[in-house]
């Protein structure tokens, strides 16, 4: 999640606000040959997500068929249509990581979560999420949480690292209580 | 040229050819199922898998380009049994139940599978998610039974240009769809019913009426009347057997008596009349701008073919005032024979049922149209594509091949050869100038066979110009107009033609046929329309517009007799409410 | 600091080189010292940005900032050791650092000029710091071409990059030489694509070179998907500069003035740090109009993928770049002709660009003298898995596989065996341990069925089930199936389910054969690379393993444990007899000890045996060693039979048609006698024949009384007989009675468990001297008469237990010295590690590498043996290490000689009469199931019939024996009986969510060696109950659920 907040107010930007912002970014993948995939890349960071009117909008001012962009949207992995968690954790399978443990680590975070893969915590802290190698095999197994690496992890380890994460949260939830 | 061996029979072909062309000139089909004739291969099936010596693995034929010396061999136990893992592995995807299909006898996988000689189902697993999309008037779709040789992904977005249909998700659970695997409703579909035209299988076809019609029939209390658009006598016959390009209007018409229709009528009657009318039109709007310097929308667009009116609706709103206010000749009958018919009969509106034998899936969605009811109640009841029409046939009993030939019943029956060639692309056009010169001039056109011949042909785009001299006193304002006009077919071909309208081609009249070769070609039309057979169904149009000896609309007596009695003049106020409409800009994003 | 601007020519770039380099000599004068601090992914994720700021810190607080350079580099190479400092003074390599260490590296090391031992590498035989990287074995045997920067220079600096002579070898191109002359060095070098099918590089060039068109394109993939391969990551991450120069020479060459780096997602540091030195590069005007004031432009932009792994393939990736979904279409046409929008293309992968620049700048020649005849130069491999040292390295294309694994790796950690490596990602396969001289070229590669690659290897030790592999690849290429055509979409689903199926217990007779057949039509019929070599994991799996296939679908057993549907615990799967030992482990640690022991039964009579003599195959699976060590789960079984009292029958169901059935057990060893134990459980009265006076077999001929006393032995064997089971002793095989006499007497089958009696003699001189003997024999005698000859200074031959034992029985019998000779390394020999242990506890002398050339005699008796000192060489068949003599002898002064060099049938013939089957191991082949032999009545088993690849130990004979005994019920009754296998509900109490029980491993208390040394006595003992009980709850119950 990179949403960008107003320097002044700080307050996380509206998605209304952010789609004007992104309304003109995105004349500058008009013409361009090959832009569609770099125009959902700048959204997603944009906005966490894809969200349908921001494709149709691409799908408008790139004049390329609604059904194409969700088509290209749908084939690769990293682009989501639904809102993720604050956190993303991304557990490696890999092969090191697969032939190392990773299927453990990953029955462990199903279970600290509660989610499954692909899902995300009521709260909307965490999303959970496979990965096809991280290339720090020599770690395995790995899991990442949002573009942090953690290295030999295990199952045992796993209700650490998360609450890890939770503890930042709480402490953020305190700081705004005052 | 190149020099190869199939199956060691040596053959020359030009460099470029495929192998899978190849081959046919030497008489070896292939079979394929993702080919699409004139489009880059994909690739995707494998059943067209071929060995090639010295080749590493199998080559796809449709795919591979021919080479000097290449030793091709198409019946190794090497490719056969490829063939028929691949289609085991399809038939082991697909959900469907050949039994009780739509296809059932009529499809390309069922066809190989028997060819391959399967005879049982090795291969079990996963089968492809099943979900049925009805949300249309015109189409129905089974994702269960698709195959995914995107024959429709071709059509729908290189062919049509409209990009409804197309490859979501990844692998196994990947599905041919409009945008996040929802229904066609959700997306800008113009309804063409192309896709349901080159699907191979189930999983694309038009959303039947049959059941309905014979419902219709069967009511005693009913008067069930049909019409049949010019273009179904033209291919009708495939469906029996017959050559593409045989005419069987003859027989067409004492098929639908022996069903139980109680008329059967001609939309080309109304062609007749959306001359009239459109020529008309155009005249006015020529007037209102040259003689009233008013600012009137030109080129002005035909309007028959509603994919094209909902192509425009959707993607170019800003031109929808360029559309002729005509309804279509399936509308314009519809509209007709609830009132001028029904008041001939004495019989109220609801007595009656129009049913519409179109070559074209969208006229069921046009027939539904909240405008489309100038009598009161839905115009048109139903529509029948050209396959379902020779399914009840076939459902009936009815041998067609043996039948003896009828006529068209009066009133509505009777029709020039200006409306036959409605078919065809460039036939509206053409029909429409031989009203238009004669109106102007007060001569006939002065070409060959009445034909204008730049119009004529499969060429996507095709203009003309027409230089107007020696008018008459109330049109004198035409007088030395070059009167240009343009002709496309397939929507791809239409979005060529505003680009050119939009970098300053002018044009006075522009004629769009949604399908490929026009209505001839149309989404409702026997399947497996290649160039070949839209080449013949042209022909045989041509020949019947030939073969009679009305061929221009506004000479047609019933037309004059229909004016005279009931709708005054053209563009006139009876008319008007009739027989003309308005379009509006659509949301392509719902 | 040197910065460099717009360099316009050669000369300006020579400059700035001679500046950089001069600046560099400035170390030892002017400037302290220079740490490099290695920042490649695996660093960073272990934390080195931290020890960098620590350092930093202290550094500031010393006041010595300005003299020492704090450098961040790309990857070293050796990851599972991050995070990793090298200086650049002294070239000391620093392992392992923590932000802690700051202190010392600063006070100690920079000012002090101390070494700091504990962080240097250790040398893993002595265990010796080994500070100097250059001296690092891991280090030493790599030759770095590719990597020749990484770890070296700061990748973000342009300038430290052109101090090395980068973009050289592209100015000297673009202003003195042709697009021919590159291309024509290109072919000399012989580089081959380093993505993975190894197409020569000038080939695919001068093919774009030669299509004509005034718009062609570079392109370089850097969506290394395979998954285990990241040397492209670590090389944009490290040397990002050497890939640009790469593009821009080929760019040159084919005339292309645009290029693409198609880098994946998941590589967000790779991306930063590719873009800073683009930017750089062209701020440089190195990228850009008129390179070097030459005619030459060129440019570069970075797509970045989305996640899909068919992106790897040339015609998706361009896909890909052109904004559309990433799927492959058929070639031809070709890239080369036909590629990004339509224009000819070139791509090529990271490595392969990131070698250009010397080649260009060396000449192709200087490259051509690495690597094979058909394959040049150097390739970078990612190892990983079950290795010690994980990592990147690079040596020359051909190196023996073996070699990489072991002297570069360093083996396999947790002293587990090697079982296989898995190369080339998704598309590779398997290479077991029978080829580990492989030489890594494409086509020894090829031959065996993997692939090169991307040059990902992922080392597969004992615990890793080849299905399961083969089944996670699938499941990736599933995934990353891009679904357009038939064969990979579909098949590769079918495939997979078939391979779920197998892993869930509901594989299926020619489930193997159909895996087999659809594989090979996928790869004949798919549309791209992707699909074409999908079923290579599998195929491979399935050529090299195909045993452990069988063992999933007939045996319903996973061997290594792994996959959940087979596996209740893997301490139970790998039992060979399939006791449910955490059934009653968890059952001792609830004083149930009588229940633990029937339970123990239910699969296994020979509890009490096994609890001496068990090589424990269950603690070796134990998933207690994860978190520190396995369960003392033989140590627990000892304590729960010392509890027994009077011996428990187990469940007997009498049946009178069975009673009735005759049935002859040929040996009273092991496999016999479990055998006659279930068969008598099912209503059988079976009748044992053996040839010795007392029943036991082995147990009682050979192992000695110290490990396993006598009545513990006769107690369990009366068991047996109590149950109605007959034991006939004296009665000799072909002597007393043949096998037809059997049938004759009414026999309806005949279970065959003689042993492998005979020893195999030593074929050298003096081996029929008088005082040379076998182990067997030598044991044999002492344990059934009582008394053998035993020599003063006795030498034995041989590593396994047999040697241990009569080394051991020896030392008791009063030899004064007693001696081991093996000539491979001890950590291969193959007798238990406790066994090893405590012989050298009872004063036993090892020497391994030491083979026995001739024994030497005097007069007839022996007086000494002859040795070759041994050295390690190449791998052989087994997976070992090949011992290859040293050129000199030493003589070892003996007068007793034992041979414990192996076993064998000890009268073949005995068989030959019926025709049986045997492969050339003078081995019965027996169906893994049932044990049936070629012949339908009889049935083998024991160490005469070993089934695959299993061990001749006790447990796998009782195994045997078991599976002989439903095989026999089932030939003669048609139906299958054995109540025993049904898996028992555990009720004792679990709480799952709570942690683990914290005790340590405690070893099982042993006699003194004084105590024990000149005796027989029982060496092991048992554990207190209040330790046996700590012991027992340590179980982690991962039977718990399922």
């Amino acid at each position: 999640m990179s949403l960008e907040k107003c320097p002044e107010c700080s307050k996380e930007p509206t998605e209304d606000e952010l789609l004007a912002q992104f309304e003109e970014i995105l004349d500058g993948y008009v013409g361009k040959p090959g832009g569609l995939i770099p125009a959902l890349q700048t959204a997603q960071k944009l906005f966490g997500y894809l969200p349908k009117r921001v494709l149709q909008l691409i799908s408008m001012k790139l004049d390329i068929p609604y059904s194409e962009v969700t088509g290209v949207v749908s084939f690769y992995s990293f682009f989501t249509t639904v809102p993720k968690g604050k956190y993303m954790v991304r557990v490696c399978l890999g092969t090191a990581c697969y032939v190392r443990g990773g299927k453990d680590v990953l029955a462990a975070l199903e279970k600290e979560l509660e989610i499954g893969v692909g899902g995300t915590t009521s709260d909307g802290l965490f999303s959970l999420d496979v990965g096809r190698c991280f290339g720090a095999c020599g770690l395995a197994p790995v899991i990442m949480v949002n573009d942090e690496t953690h290295q030999r992890v295990k199952p045992e380890k796993v209700k650490e690292i998360i609450d890890f994460y939770r503890d930042i949260e709480m402490t953020i939830i305190k700081e705004k209580a005052g | 040229m190149v020099t190869l061996s199939i199956n060691n029979i040596n053959v020359e072909v030009p460099e470029g050819t495929t192998v899978l062309e190849a081959a046919k000139k030497v008489g070896i089909n292939i079979p394929t199922l993702c080919h699409f004739e004139g489009k880059k291969p994909l690739g995707a099936c494998r059943v067209c898998l071929v060995e090639i010596e010295g080749g590493r693995a199998l080559a796809a034929s449709c795919s591979t380009p021919v080479a000097h010396g290449m030793k091709v061999f198409t019946n190794t136990k090497r490719a056969r049994s490829a063939r028929k893992t691949v289609v085991e592995l399809l038939l082991s995807e697909h959900n469907g139940e050949c039994k009780t299909c739509d296809r059932n006898n009529d499809c390309e996988l069922q066809n190989l599978a028997y060819q391959m000689g399967i005879e049982d189902i090795r291969l079990k697993g996963e089968v492809a998610k099943p979900h049925i999309d009805k949300s249309t008037p015109a189409l129905v779709r089974d994702n269960g039974k698709c195959i995914k040789c995107r024959r429709c992904v071709t059509v729908c977005n290189e062919v049509q240009a409209v990009g409804a249909l197309f490859p979501q998700g990844r692998g196994f659970s990947s599905m041919i769809s409009p945008a996040f695997m929802s229904d066609l409703e959700t997306v800008a579909c113009v309804q063409c019913g192309q896709c349901a035209a080159v699907c191979p299988v189930g999983a694309i076809s038009e959303r039947s009426h049959i059941d309905d019609v014979w419902k219709a029939l069967d009511d005693p209390t009913k008067m069930v009347i049909v019409q049949t658009a010019p273009a179904i006598r033209a291919a009708l016959g495939e469906c029996f057997g017959y050559e593409p390009g045989t005419l069987v209007t003859g027989k067409m018409v004492t098929a639908l008596k022996q069903l139980g229709f109680d008329k059967v009528f001609d939309t080309n009657f109304t062609a007749d009349l959306t001359i009239i009318e459109e020529g008309t039109e155009l005249l006015m709007r020529l007037k209102d701008k040259i003689v009233n310097g008013k600012k009137v929308a030109l080129p002005q667009f035909t309007s028959c073919s509603p994919g094209w009116i909902n192509f425009v609706e959707y993607f170019y709103p800003e031109y929808t005032e360029n559309l002729s206010t005509c309804k279509s000749p399936q509308q314009m009958f519809g509209a007709l024979a609830k009132t001028y018919y029904a008041e001939m009969l004495c019989k109220d509106i609801d007595e009656i049922v129009v049913v519409s034998v179109m070559p074209c899936t969208a006229k069921k969605f046009e027939c539904q149209r909240e405008e489309m009811n100038a009598s009161g109640i839905q115009d048109v009841d139903y529509v029948l594509t050209t396959r379902e029409l020779a399914k009840m046939i076939k459902q009936a009993g009815i041998d067609f091949t043996s039948l003896p030939d009828s006529k068209m019943d009066s009133p509505l029956g009777l029709s020039s050869g200006a409306a036959d060639i409605f078919a065809n692309t460039g036939g509206v056009m053409e029909a429409a100038i031989r009203t238009v010169y004669e109106i102007v001039t007060g001569r006939e056109l002065p070409l060959e066979n009445l034909h204008v011949e730049p119009l004529m042909g499969l060429d996507g785009v095709k203009t003309a110009t027409l230089k107007i001299e020696g008018t008459q006193p109330d049109w004198s304002f035409l007088e030395g107009v070059e009167l240009k006009v343009a002709v496309a077919h397939g929507l791809s071909n239409a979005r060529k033609l505003f680009k050119s309208i939009e970098n300053g081609e002018e044009y006075h009249f522009v004629e769009v046929m949604t399908c490929p070769g026009g209505c001839i070609g149309g989404g409702g039309q026997p399947r497996f329309t290649d160039d070949s057979v839209r080449q013949k169904r042209l022909a045989a149009i041509y020949a019947e517009d030939e073969g009679k000896e009305l061929r221009k609309s506004h000479e047609n007596p019933d037309i004059k007799r229909l004016y005279e009695r009931y709708l005054g003049k053209p563009l006139g106020e009876t008319s008007h409410h009739l027989l003309h409409t308005h379009y509006k800009k659509k949301e392509i994003f719902k | 600091m040197i910065k460099a601007e717009k360099i316009k020519s050669i000369e300006e770039l020579r400059k700035i080189g001679d500046a950089v380099r001069n600046e560099n000599l400035k170390i030892g004068n002017e400037i302290a010292d220079k740490i490099l601090v290695c920042a490649g992914g695996g660093c960073i994720a272990s934390g080195s940005l931290m020890v960098k700021a620590a350092i930093q810190k202290e550094l500031e607080e010393h006041g010595i900032q300005d003299k020492v350079l704090l450098v961040e580099t790309g990857c070293l190479g050796p990851c599972s050791r991050g995070p990793v400092i090298v200086t650049a003074k002294d070239k000391i390599f620093y392992q392992g650092v923590s932000p802690d260490d700051a202190k010392d590296i600063v006070e100690k090391h920079l000012i002090k000029g101390e070494i700091l031992e504990h962080l240097c590498w250790k040398d893993e035989a002595t265990d010796k710091p080994i500070p100097v990287i250059t001296d690092i074995d891991f280090f030493r045997r790599q030759v770095k071409i590719v990597l020749r920067n990484c770890g070296e220079i700061n990748p973000l600096s342009i300038e430290e990059y052109i101090g090395k002579d980068g973009y050289l070898a592209l100015a000297k191109v673009v202003t003195e030489h042709s697009p021919e002359y590159v291309i024509n060095e290109m072919k000399k070098s012989g580089l081959r694509g380093r993505g993975g099918a190894g197409f020569p590089t000038w080939l695919k060039w001068s093919f774009a070179q030669n299509s004509k068109s005034d718009v062609k394109y570079m392109l370089c993939n850097a969506d290394e998907g395979d998954p285990g391969a990241y040397m492209d990551r670590s090389i944009l991450e490290g040397d990002p500069h050497s890939v640009i120069e790469g593009m821009a020479i080929g760019a040159y060459a084919i005339g292309a003035s645009q290029g693409y780096v198609y880098v994946r997602a998941e590589y967000p540091l790779a991306v930063e740090r590719l873009q800073i030195a683009i930017d750089r590069a062209r701020e440089c005007g190195i990228l850009g109009k008129n390179i070097f004031g030459s005619n030459f432009s060129f440019d570069i932009e970075i797509r970045m993928g989305s996640g899909a792994f068919v992106c790897g393939e040339e015609t998706a990736l361009i896909h890909s770049i052109e904004g559309k979904r990433g799927e492959p279409r058929p070639r031809p046409p070709f890239p080369a002709e036909k590629g990004l929008w339509d224009k000819p293309s070139v791509l090529n992968n990271v490595e392969t660009y990131a070698n250009v620049p010397v080649i260009l700048l060396k000449g192709g020649d200087w490259f051509a003298q690495f690597g094979t005849e058909k394959s040049k130069g150097t390739k970078v491999f990612a190892l990983a898995g079950a290795i010690n040292n994980s990592g990147l390295v690079e040596v020359p294309i051909g190196t023996p596989l073996g070699e990489l694994i072991y002297d570069i790796g360093n083996g396999i950690p947790n002293d587990k065996k090697f079982k296989a490596a898995q190369i080339g990602g998704p598309s590779g396969g398997c290479v077991p341990k029978q080829h580990l001289n492989v030489p890594l070229d494409y086509e020894s590669l090829n031959e065996l069925g993997a692939i090169m690659g991307s040059g990902g290897l992922i080392v597969m030790d004992e615990d890793t089930c080849m299905v399961d592999v083969a089944k996670f690849f699938l499941e990736f290429v599933q995934d990353e199936s891009c679904g357009k055509c038939v064969p990979c979409r579909v098949g590769t689903k079918r495939m997979l389910e078939i391979l779920e199926r197998i892993t869930e217990k509901k594989g299926q007779e020619g489930d193997i054969e159909l895996l087999i057949e659809l594989g090979e039509q996928i790869r004949d019929t798919s549309l791209c690379g992707l699909g074409q070599t999908a079923p290579n994991p599998v195929l491979s799996t399935i050529r090299h393993f195909r045993h452990e296939y069988e063992s999933h679908i007939l045996k319903r057993h996973c061997e290594a444990g792994v996959c959940r549907g087979l596996v209740r615990a893997p301490c139970q799967s790998a039992c060979p007899a399939g006791v449910d030992i955490p059934g009653f482990v968890s059952l001792i640690g609830e004083r149930r000890y009588a229940e633990a022991l029937r339970l123990h039964r239910e699969r296994n009579p020979f509890a009490a045996v096994c609890a001496r003599v068990c090589f424990h195959t269950c603690e070796d699976k134990c998933r207690r060693a994860t978190l520190d060590a396995p369960v003392s789960i033989r140590a627990l079984k000892r304590f729960m039979v010392d509890q027994e009292i009077t011996i428990q029958l187990p469940e007997v169901r009498e049946n009178e048609k069975n009673a009735k059935t005759k049935i002859a057990i040929i040996g009273a060893g092991p496999a016999g006698l479990s055998c006659a134990y279930f068969l008598a459980r099912l209503g059988y009265r079976p009748h044992v024949f053996e040839s010795e006076l007392r029943p036991g077999g082995m147990l009682v001929q050979t192992i000695p009384a110290y490990r396993l006393p006598r009545e513990t032995l006769a107690r369990e064997i009366r068991m047996i007989e109590n149950m109605g089971v007959d034991i006939l002793t004296g009665k000799k095989l072909g002597i007393d009675f043949t096998l037809s006499d059997l049938i004759e007497d009414g026999y309806k089958a005949v279970f065959l468990a003689i042993g492998n009696e005979g020893s195999i003699n030593l074929d050298i001189k003096g081996s029929d001297a008088k005082g040379v003997t076998t182990a067997m024999e030598f044991l044999r005698t002492y344990n059934l008469r009582g008394s053998v000859p035993v020599g003063k200074n006795v030498v034995i031959v041989g590593g396994g237990n047999a040697a241990f034992d009569a080394a051991r029985s020896a030392i008791r019998l009063g030899a004064e010295k007693v001696s081991v000779i093996y000539r491979r390394s001890q950590d291969e020999m193959p007798a238990y590690v406790e066994e090893i242990d405590e012989a050298l506890q009872e004063g036993i002398t090892l020497m391994p590498l030491t083979n026995p050339e001739e024994i030497l005699t005097e007069n007839g008796k022996v007086v000494g043996m002859k040795c070759t000192p041994m050295k390690l060489g190449d791998f052989d068949r087994s997976g070992r290490r090949r011992p290859i003599k040293e050129d000199r002898t030493f003589v070892v002064e003996c007068d007793q000689v034992i041979l414990a060099v192996g076993q064998a049938i000890e009268n073949p013939e005995i068989f030959e009469k019926i025709k049986l089957k045997m492969n050339n191991n003078e081995n019965i082949i027996v169906d893994p199931v049932t044990q049936q032999t070629s012949i339908p009545w009889l049935f083998a088993g024991g160490d005469v019939a070993v089934v695959g690849n299993s061990d001749r130990t006790v447990i796998e004979a009782i195994a045997a024996g078991e599976r002989a005994a439903v095989g026999i019920d089932t030939y003669i009754t048609g139906e299958f009986n054995a109540f025993w296998r049904e898996e028992k509900p555990n009720d004792t109490l679990f709480d799952p969510d709570a942690d683990p029980a914290p005790y340590p491993r405690v070893k099982m208390p042993l006699l003194s060696v004084d105590r024990r040394r000149n005796n027989f006595n029982e060496v092991e003992q048992s554990y207190t109950e209040a330790e046996a009980i700590r012991q027992a709850k340590r179980c982690l119950r991962c039977d718990y659920g399922h």
